[in-house]
C-alpha cells in the first residue's frame, strides 16, 4: 500500500515528522516497507538568472539563452515565448531527471548548438499542469539556491500489510490508525447538499441470486455528464505518485476513491447496457471480455453483474470491456456494493486475476463504508465531469455488524505477562474504534465495522498491545526452571551429525540439494512412482520426489568436471520417498567418489578411486560410529552398479545400503567421463533396530608379545576370502588379527588365487614352545582346508 | 686406527706383552709397575674410544648432510572435507535450542492440506494461502509442506503436555528467483504450557538470537504483525547497518526482520483438542537459509542448492563436531 505524507494529512492532522510516521506506523503492525522523498529530482533543480537571450541561428523559434547560476553560466536552447532577460527560472542540468517527461536529460546537439541543460516549466517538474512558458520566479527565490527548498516537500510511503488488515488498504485505514496511536481524531467531510434532479431507469435486481450473502447489499447512481476528459491535476498526480497511470476522469475517481477511502467503485457506460442491471453467478461457460483484453469463461461458482443481455462485470474483480465508460461516455451508472469475500477470493484464485478490487473484497470492506463512497463519488464525477445525477438505488439489506466478544481485563496479563490497568486497556480500544459496554465485571466488545479479524480475547489483547508498543512487554526468562531431558536431540539428529563429521573428516564434502529430480534421471528407472509427481513444478527438472541421493550427487559431479574439477568425494545427508506416507520417508547417507583419488603429486602417481575406496569409507563410518554394529556384505543386484563390483550392507537380515562401481550405462547417462564409484545407506533404518552397546570390560593387556606367522593359501575359484578369514579366527581362540597382505591371480582363473595371510597368535597367559606353536599353525591349515577348500601354497 | 690400537693394546699388543711380562717381577714392584701401566692402558684406551666416537660422529653427519632434502617441497596430498553451512547452521540452531530444553521433532514432507493449513487456522479461502505458493503432489490432498508449523499440529494432536519443541527441516514453496528457493530450510518452536506468556517468547527469541549471531547487544524489536496461527503474532527485527551493499549485524542504525512469532493461536489448540482455556503457548518460525547468510555472509541464496565445488569449498566448514552440553547428554 503506497500512499504520500500529505494525503495522510488530509484526513489526520499531526506535525510528526516522516520518520516518526514512519517507526509509529511499524510499530503499530503496519510496517513500512519504505520511505522516500516524493519528486527528488526538484533538489538538483537550481534557480537561475537569465543573462542574455540570443536568436538561435539555425532556428527561428528557439533562442539560446546564457544562464546564470549564482556559480557559473550556462548555454541554454530554449523555446519559451515567456522568457525576458534577468528573468528567474528553474534550471536543470544534464543529467537531472525531468519527472512530468519520465526521462533523464541528456547532452543534446539541438540543431547545431549543444545546451548545458533546460529551463522548466511547472508540468515539466509535476509541479502542476502548467506547460505554457517556463516557471517566472518572484525575487523571494535566491539564484543558486535548489529549487527543490521553495517547494513543500513530501514523501511516498509503502506499507506491507498483512493479510488481515485489508481495512489498512486505503490512505483512510492507515489515517485511522496514526490517529488512533496519536490520540486525535478524524477530518469529518462534509456532505454535499445537492438534490437529484432525476430517477435512475436502473433497479439493482438481486432476485436471481443463489444465495443473498452473495451480494447483501448494493447501490448505485445514475449520472448524465457533459465531459469525460482529464482529471485535474491533484489528482492525477497522486495517482502517478503511488504508481497508478491517469486515465479519464471516471475512471480516476474510481481508483482514487478505492486508495483514499479502500472502497471500490465500478462505473458502467449506460448506453452499453442493455436493459436493467441485475447481479447473479454466471452461467456455465459464459464469457467475460476483461479490461485487461482477454476473454475468461466463467462458471456458476462465479458471482457476475449482467444487463439482459450479456455479463458486464466480475463482481468485485473486473469490469468488462463491452460495459465500460470511455472518452465519449455521456450516461454513467456508478456501482457501488458488498459481495462474500470468500466468493470473490475463490473466483479470483480459479481465474487468476489480480486487481486492486479483488484485493480489497476479498480480505472484507468497511460495512458501514457503501454510503461514504457513494457520496464522495458523487461530489467528485459532479465537480470534474459536470451535469446531473439521480436519486441512489439501493438493493439489499443493512449488513450485518460485528458480534460483541466477551473481555475480562485480566486476561491481558496472562498472554503478555504484564499488567495494564483496565481504564487504558479500554482507552485503547475505543481510540481504535470499538465499541464497549460494560456488563458487571465483563466488556463486551465490538469491532468496528472495517474489522473482520477480531474474533476472541486474544485479538482483543493484540489490539490494546499493538497501540501499547511491543516494547512494553517485559523479558522473563525461561530456562530458570528447565530440566533438560536427554531426548533433547534425538539419537537420529546425533547420528547425522557424527556421520557428517565423520565424512567430512575423511576428506568429503557435503552437498546440499533439492529433493525433486527430473524423472528421467530416476535410479533406477523403473522405480518411478506417479504418485510422487509433482502437479505444478517449477519445471520438469525439478518434478518428482527422488527416491535415491545419486541423482543429484552425479550431477554435482558431471557439472563440476565441466568447471574442471578431476578428482570428487562429496556426500549428502537428506530425505528419500520411497512413497507418500510418512513411514516412506527415509533419511540416507549418499557418497559419491569419483575420478582421481587424490590431486596430482609428485609423491605418488594418481589412480582412480575404485570399490576398496568406497568400502573404506561405508565401514570405516559405520564402524566408527555404531560400534560393534555386526554388519555382513552380499553381492549386489542392482542394476546401477558394475555387477561384479558392488555390495549390498546386511544389517540383521534386512538390507542398510549398498555400494559399488557405477554401471558404464549410468556414467554415459549422468555424461560421467571419469570411474565412479558409489554407496548409500539409511540412518533411519539402522536406529531403528540398534542399540549402541557398551564395550566389553573384560579387557588385560599381556605382558607377552603376539607371534606373528605367515601363510601362503591358494584359495579355489568361487570361495571368498572373507571365508578363509573366518575359517582362520575359529580355529584356536588364541588368534588376534589376520591380515591379508598379497593377493596374486594366477594366468589361469582356474586355479584359483593365492592368498598371503599375516595371522597374529596372542600369548595372553603364557609364551608357546615350538611344539604349541606348531600345533596351533597345523590346525589353522586343517580347519582352512576344511572351510574353505584352500591349500597350502608349496 | 684399529690396528695401532690393536699393536699397543689389543689381545699381544705391545703394553698388554708388556703387563704380562710383570708376571716374573717380584710381588712389591709387581703391584706399582701393574698399577701404572693399567693406568696408562685406560688412558690409551679411552683416548682410542674419543677419537673413534669422534670419527662416527664425522662420518653420520656427512651422511645426513647427503641426505638433505628441499623441505620447500609440497607435502603428502591430504583430502580437506567440509559441511555445508546450511548443516552447520541448523546444528547451531538445534544445540542453543536444544541448550534451553527444546526436543528436536521432525515431520514429513509430503503433509496433507489439513496439517499444512486447515488445522493452522488457515481455511481455503484464507488470503493467506496466497503467500504459500503450494506444490502439490499427484495424489489426492498431498501437498510439500509450505512450513514446519504442521509438526506442530502432529506434536499437539498426541497431547502429551507440556510440550517444548523445535522442528528443523525442508520445506518448498513453488517460487524461484533470486531471494527465493523452492526448497528451503526452517526452524519452528513450539512451547505449549499453562504458564507461558508473551515475556517468554520475547527472552526465548531474545537469548536465541544473542547466542546465533553472538553479539550480547544486538538490538532486537518486536513488532505487531499477522499470522493465521498466532494471537497476538509478532515479527522480529534485529539491528544492523546498511551501507554500500555492506551489511553489519548488530549495529543500531537500521532493522532486518529475521523471524515471526506469537502466541499460539487459541483455535490450533482446539483444532489440536486442546483446552485453551487451560492451556497456551507460544511458538516461532525462522529461516535457516537467511540465518545462514546473515551470520556467515552470504549472498546468493541460490548457491545454497547450486553445489558448485569452488563455492562450497570457500563456505563450507571443517568437521570439528559441534561441541555443546547436549551432545554431552548422548
Amino acid at each position: 500500500m503506497k500512499f504520500t505524507l500529505s494525503w495522510l494529512k488530509d484526513h489526520v492532522d499531526f506535525d510528526n515528522s516522516p520518520s516518526q510516521v514512519s517507526s509509529l506506523l511499524t510499530n503499530m503492525g503496519l510496517e513500512v516497507e519504505s520511505l522516500e522523498p516524493a519528486n527528488p529530482s526538484l533538489m538538483e533543480m537550481i534557480v537561475c538568472e537569465v543573462k542574455k537571450i540570443n536568436k538561435h541561428p539555425n532556428a527561428d523559434r528557439l533562442s539560446v539563452c546564457e544562464v546564470y547560476s549564482g556559480k557559473k553560466n550556462y548555454t541554454v536552447v530554449c523555446g519559451a515565448k515567456n522568457l525576458y532577460e534577468n528573468m528567474k527560472t528553474v534550471f536543470a542540468p544534464n543529467g537531472t531527471y525531468i519527472p512530468g517527461k519520465k526521462f533523464k536529460l541528456e547532452k543534446k546537439n539541438i540543431r547545431g548548438i549543444e545546451g548545458d541543460g533546460m529551463l522548466c516549466s511547472e508540468e515539466e517538474l509535476c509541479i502542476s499542469e502548467n506547460y505554457e512558458g517556463i516557471i517566472d520566479l518572484d525575487k523571494t527565490h535566491k539564484i543558486g539556491e535548489h529549487y527543490g527548498s521553495y517547494i513543500k516537500k513530501d514523501f511516498i510511503y509503502e506499507v506491507g500489510l498483512t493479510p488481515n488488515r485489508g481495512d489498512c488498504a486505503s490512505v483512510k485505514g492507515i489515517a485511522r490508525e496514526l490517529a488512533a496511536k496519536l490520540s486525535k481524531n478524524l477530518k469529518s467531510k462534509k456532505n454535499i447538499n445537492k438534490k437529484s434532479n432525476f430517477k435512475s431507469i436502473i433497479k439493482w435486481d438481486l432476485s436471481a441470486l443463489l444465495k443473498k450473502q452473495d451480494c447483501p447489499l448494493i447501490m448505485g447512481r445514475e449520472f448524465r455528464i457533459e465531459i469525460n476528459s482529464a482529471s485535474p491535476f491533484h489528482i492525477r498526480n497522486r495517482l502517478i505518485q503511488i504508481g497508478i497511470n491517469p486515465n479519464s476522469a471516471l475512471v480516476d475517481i474510481t481508483n482514487y476513491i478505492l486508495f483514499d477511502l479502500g472502497r471500490p467503485l465500478h462505473v458502467f457506460d449506460l448506453e452499453k447496457i442493455e436493459g436493467n442491471l441485475k447481479v447473479r453467478r454466471a452461467k456455465n461457460n459464459e464469457k467475460l471480455f476483461g479490461l485487461d483484453n482477454k476473454t475468461y469463461t466463467l462458471t456458476e461458482k462465479d458471482l457476475v453483474i449482467a444487463d439482459d443481455v450479456k455479463v458486464v462485470s466480475l463482481a468485485g474483480i473486473m469490469g468488462s470491456s463491452n460495459s465500460c465508460v470511455d472518452a465519449n461516455t455521456k450516461k454513467v451508472f456508478l456501482e457501488v456494493a458488498y459481495f462474500d469475500p470468500t466468493l470473490i477470493a475463490d473466483t479470483g484464485r480459479r481465474h487468476n486475476i489480480i486487481t486492486d478490487a479483488r484485493y480489497r473484497f476479498e480480505r472484507g470492506l468497511d460495512k458501514n463504508g457503501l454510503k461514504e463512497g457513494l457520496e464522495v463519488a458523487t461530489e467528485m464525477i459532479l465537480s470534474f465531469c459536470r451535469g446531473s445525477f439521480s436519486s441512489e438505488v439501493i438493493s439489499g439489506d443493512v449488513l450485518e455488524i460485528n458480534s460483541s466478544i466477551n473481555y475480562e481485563t485480566n486476561i491481558f496479563k496472562s498472554i503478555t505477562g504484564y499488567n495494564l490497568i483496565p481504564k487504558l486497556q479500554i482507552n485503547y480500544l475505543e481510540r481504535l474504534g470499538f465499541a464497549i459496554r460494560r456488563e458487571n465485571s465483563k466488556f463486551l466488545i465490538t469491532a468496528p465495522s472495517w474489522r473482520h479479524d477480531i474474533f476472541h480475547a486474544n485479538d482483543i489483547v493484540e489490539e490494546i498491545v499493538r497501540l501499547d508498543g511491543y516494547e512494553k512487554i517485559p523479558y522473563e526468562n525461561i530456562l530458570s526452571d528447565i530440566n533438560i531431558s536427554k531426548d533433547c536431540i534425538p539419537l537420529s539428529s546425533n547420528a547425522e551429525i557424527d556421520v557428517k563429521v565423520k565424512l567430512a573428516s575423511l576428506g568429503l564434502n557435503e552437498i546440499k540439494s533439492f529433493t525433486f529430480i527430473s524423472p528421467q534421471k530416476i535410479i533406477p528407472l523403473a522405480d518411478y512412482n506417479d504418485e510422487l509427481r509433482i502437479i505444478n513444478p517449477i519445471s520438469n527438472e525439478l518434478s518428482v520426489m527422488r527416491n535415491s541421493l545419486y541423482p543429484n550427487l552425479l550431477d554435482t559431479v558431471s557439472k563440476n568436471y565441466a568447471k574442471g574439477v578431476d578428482s570428487f568425494s562429496i556426500f549428502e545427508i537428506g530425505d528419500i520417498f520411497k512413497g507418500v506416507d510418512y513411514n516412506l520417508q527415509v533419511k540416507e547417507v549418499g557418497i559419491v567418489l569419483s575420478g582421481y583419488h587424490l590431486e596430482k603429486n609428485w609423491h605418488s602417481k594418481r589412480r582412480s578411486f575404485d570399490f576398496f575406496d568406497i568400502k573404506k569409507i561405508i565401514v570405516q563410518t559405520l564402524r566408527e560410529i555404531f560400534t560393534s554394529l555386526p554388519i555382513n556384505l552380499r553381492r549386489s543386484n542392482n542394476d546401477y552398479y558394475h555387477p561384479g563390483k558392488s555390495a549390498d550392507i546386511i544389517f540383521k537380515n534386512e538390507v542398510l545400503g549398498s555400494f559399488g562401481e557405477l554401471h558404464p550405462k549410468l556414467m554415459k547417462k549422468f555424461l560421467i567421463k571419469q570411474q565412479t564409484v558409489l554407496g548409500c545407506f539409511s540412518i533411519d533404518l539402522l536406529l531403528k533396530n540398534y542399540l549402541d552397546k557398551h564395550r566389553s570390560k573384560n579387557f588385560n593387556l599381556s605382558p607377552f608379545l603376539k607371534l606373528k606367522k605367515d601363510f601362503s593359501f591358494v584359495l579355489p575359484k568361487e570361495a571368498k576370502v572373507e571365508d578363509l578369514i573366518k575359517a582362520i579366527k575359529i580355529s584356536n581362540s588364541k588368534i588376534g588379527k589376520v591380515i591379508i597382505f598379497d593377493i596374486y591371480y594366477s594366468e589361469n582363473k582356474e586355479q584359483g588365487v593365492s592368498v598371503g595371510v599375516e595371522v597374529e597368535i596372542l600369548q595372553e597367559n603364557k609364551v608357546f614352545n615350538s611344539k604349541e606353536i606348531n600345533e596351533i599353525m597345523n590346525d589353522i591349515i586343517l580347519i582352512v582346508k576344511k572351510e574353505v577348500n584352500a591349500e597350502l601354497r608349496t | 686406527m684399529e690396528e695401532l690400537r690393536v699393536l699397543y693394546i689389543g689381545k699381544n699388543g705391545k703394553l698388554t706383552s708388556l703387563l704380562k711380562s710383570l708376571q716374573a717381577l717380584p710381588k712389591d714392584e709387581k703391584i706399582n709397575a701393574g698399577k701404572s701401566l693399567n693406568i696408562i692402558k685406560r688412558e690409551i684406551d679411552q683416548l682410542f674410544f674419543l677419537k673413534k666416537q669422534e670419527i662416527e660422529d664425522k662420518m653420520l653427519n656427512s651422511k645426513l648432510i647427503n641426505e638433505k632434502i628441499d623441505i620447500s617441497l609440497p607435502e603428502r596430498p591430504f583430502k580437506q572435507g567440509g559441511i555445508h553451512p546450511i548443516s552447520k547452521t541448523l546444528d547451531e540452531l538445534i544445540s542453543i535450542l536444544g541448550s534451553m530444553g527444546f526436543e528436536v521433532k521432525e515431520g514429513p514432507h509430503i503433509e496433507d492440506d489439513y496439517n499444512n493449513f486447515t488445522a493452522l487456522n488457515i481455511s481455503e479461502n484464507h488470503p493467506a494461502r496466497q503467500d504459500h505458493d503450494t506444490f502439490y503432489i499427484n495424489k489426492k490432498s498431498k501437498l510439500l509442506r509450505t512450513h514446519t508449523s504442521p509438526v506442530q499440529i502432529r506434536v499437539m494432536s498426541k497431547k502429551k503436555l507440556p510440550i517444548k519443541i523445535i522442528a528443523p527441516g525442508a520445506t518448498y514453496r513453488c517460487d524461484d528467483d533470486s531471494t527465493h528457493s523452492p526448497m528451503f530450510n526452517q526452524v519452528e518452536g513450539l512451547v505449549v504450557d499453562e504458564v507461558s506468556t508473551m515475556a517468554h517468547l520475547k527472552s526465548t527469541i531474545i537469548e536465541l538470537l544473542k547466542s546465533f549471531f553472538q553479539i550480547e547487544n544486538i538490538p532486537i524489536r518486536f513488532r505487531p504483525s499477522y499470522f493465521p496461527f498466532t494471537e497476538p503474532s509478532a515479527e522480529v527485527d534485529i539491528g544492523c547497518s546498511k551501507k554500500d551493499d555492506s551489511l553489519e549485524i548488530g549495529k543500531n542504525e537500521d532493522w532486518l526482520e529475521v523471524l515471526g512469532c506469537g502466541m499460539v493461536n487459541t483455535k490450533v489448540l482446539e483444532n489440536c483438542g486442546i483446552d485453551s482455556k487451560k492451556y497456551k503457548g507460544f511458538a516461532f518460525g525462522l529461516g535457516v537459509e537467511r540465518f545462514a547468510m546473515l551470520k556467515y555472509g552470504i549472498n546468493d541464496l541460490r548457491m545454497f542448492y547450486d553445489n558448485d565445488l569452488r563455492w562450497l569449498k570457500h563456505f563450507s566448514f571443517s568437521p570439528r563436531g559441534f561441541p555443546n552440553i547436549i551432545r554431552g547428554l548422548k
